[in-house]
């Protein structure tokens, strides 16, 4: 997905969020997701305003980490959100 | 041997069973099933005490698969209800149906996969005396605030489980929800490899119980609001696939909460 990208949950799913993991159904497909509590935090952060370089930025900057250090896994994590069809088509975010 | 063949919501089902009083005892039960056509058998009931079975044990069997041995003859009639019943539970609005054994030791409920209770059956009398009672059913119902409810999903006759007084010389006592009420303990499988008896994220627990929901596609987001409710107010915990003469006992002690390490 582009840096530049503004991921977005999409509104028809249902999610339940209990001790800082997510469990999501799929209407679409009628599946259930699991997040662990690292994919509950980015999933948190796919608002469709901030870029995937704002998540990564952020999510370094709460935790008190290397941008380089967690880059790689919010890729990972989001590529999944994506190719489980949770996402709404992203928006660019410009600048 | 006697066959009958039933429409359960649009869905043929063929029983055969070894015993001409209960295929009578089933032509009443589900008379208002019965179909013109012959299905091959989807279950078989063997009832014991007749030559060619063992002991006088009672066996229900989906295909070649067993789902339940027993010496008590309503307990296996219950059991192919339930499994018939099964068949009804997709569309069904008024609950959510769960591929799930509600359990119950020393009062205390617990959910657990339905594969763990069928490694347990040869042991349910001796499980039994230790106060732990097995279902008759593979399936369970969750009401709207989390609750295990009662369904019977069937028109049935009110009366019919009564009939077995006479015949049925054995019991087992076992747990059959009569009344709304919490679960207290939900279980689930380790991941291969894991070890013991671990308290498990409830995330993990709804996530296997929303996987395993009969009418998921039917009651769609709502069925994650109730079960929501249900794991909320419980406490979840993995146990690994032990032997089977170990399971029951470990499975007691984790629901007791006797035995919970760090998960």
């Amino acid at each position: 997905m582009p840096t530049t990208d503004a991921p977005r949950r999409r509104d028809d799913l249902t999610v339940a969020e209990i001790d800082g993991e997510t469990v999501i159904y799929d209407p679409r497909d009628a599946t259930v997701h699991h997040l662990n509590s690292s994919a509950t935090i980015v999933w948190s952060c796919c608002d469709g305003t901030s870029s995937v370089a704002d998540i990564i930025d952020d999510i370094a900057q709460a935790f008190g980490l290397a941008v380089a250090d967690i880059a790689d896994q919010i890729h990972t994590a989001l590529s999944a959100f994506e190719d489980s069809g949770l996402l709404a088509v992203p928006a660019s975010v410009d600048g | 041997m006697a066959s009958s063949t039933f429409d359960i919501d649009g869905t043929i089902v063929g029983i055969r069973t070894t015993d001409r009083d209960f295929a009578s005892w089933l032509d009443a039960a589900l008379g208002g099933y019965r179909s013109v056509t012959n299905a091959d058998p989807t279950y078989s009931v063997v009832i014991g005490g007749r030559e060619g079975t063992v002991q006088g044990f009672h066996i229900l069997y989906h295909g070649t698969a067993r789902l339940i041995r027993t010496i008590d003859l309503e307990a296996v009639a219950r059991a192919l209800i339930d499994e018939v019943a099964s068949n009804t539970l997709r569309d069904r609005m008024d609950a959510v149906f769960v591929r799930a054994a509600a359990v119950q030791v020393n009062g205390s409920v617990a959910l657990v996969p339905p594969a763990a209770v069928t490694s347990m059956e040869p042991s349910v009398r001796s499980l039994a005396r230790s106060g732990f009672r097995l279902p008759v059913s593979r399936w369970v119902a969750i009401g709207s605030d989390g609750s295990l409810v009662p369904r019977t999903p069937l028109q049935l006759p009110s009366d019919i489980f009564d009939t077995f007084g006479d015949r049925n010389d054995a019991r087992d006592e076992r747990f059959i929800p009569r009344d709304p009420r919490p679960v207290d303990t939900i279980v689930t499988n380790a991941p291969d490899g894991g070890t013991g008896v671990g308290t498990s994220p409830r995330a993990v627990a709804l996530h296997r119980l929303a996987s395993a929901t009969l009418n998921l596609e039917a009651l769609g987001g709502t069925a994650l609001e109730y079960l929501f409710r249900a794991v909320s107010g419980a406490r979840c915990i993995e146990l690994d696939r032990a032997s089977a003469d170990a399971y029951p006992t470990r499975l007691a002690r984790a629901i007791l909460g006797l035995e919970l390490s760090a998960g």
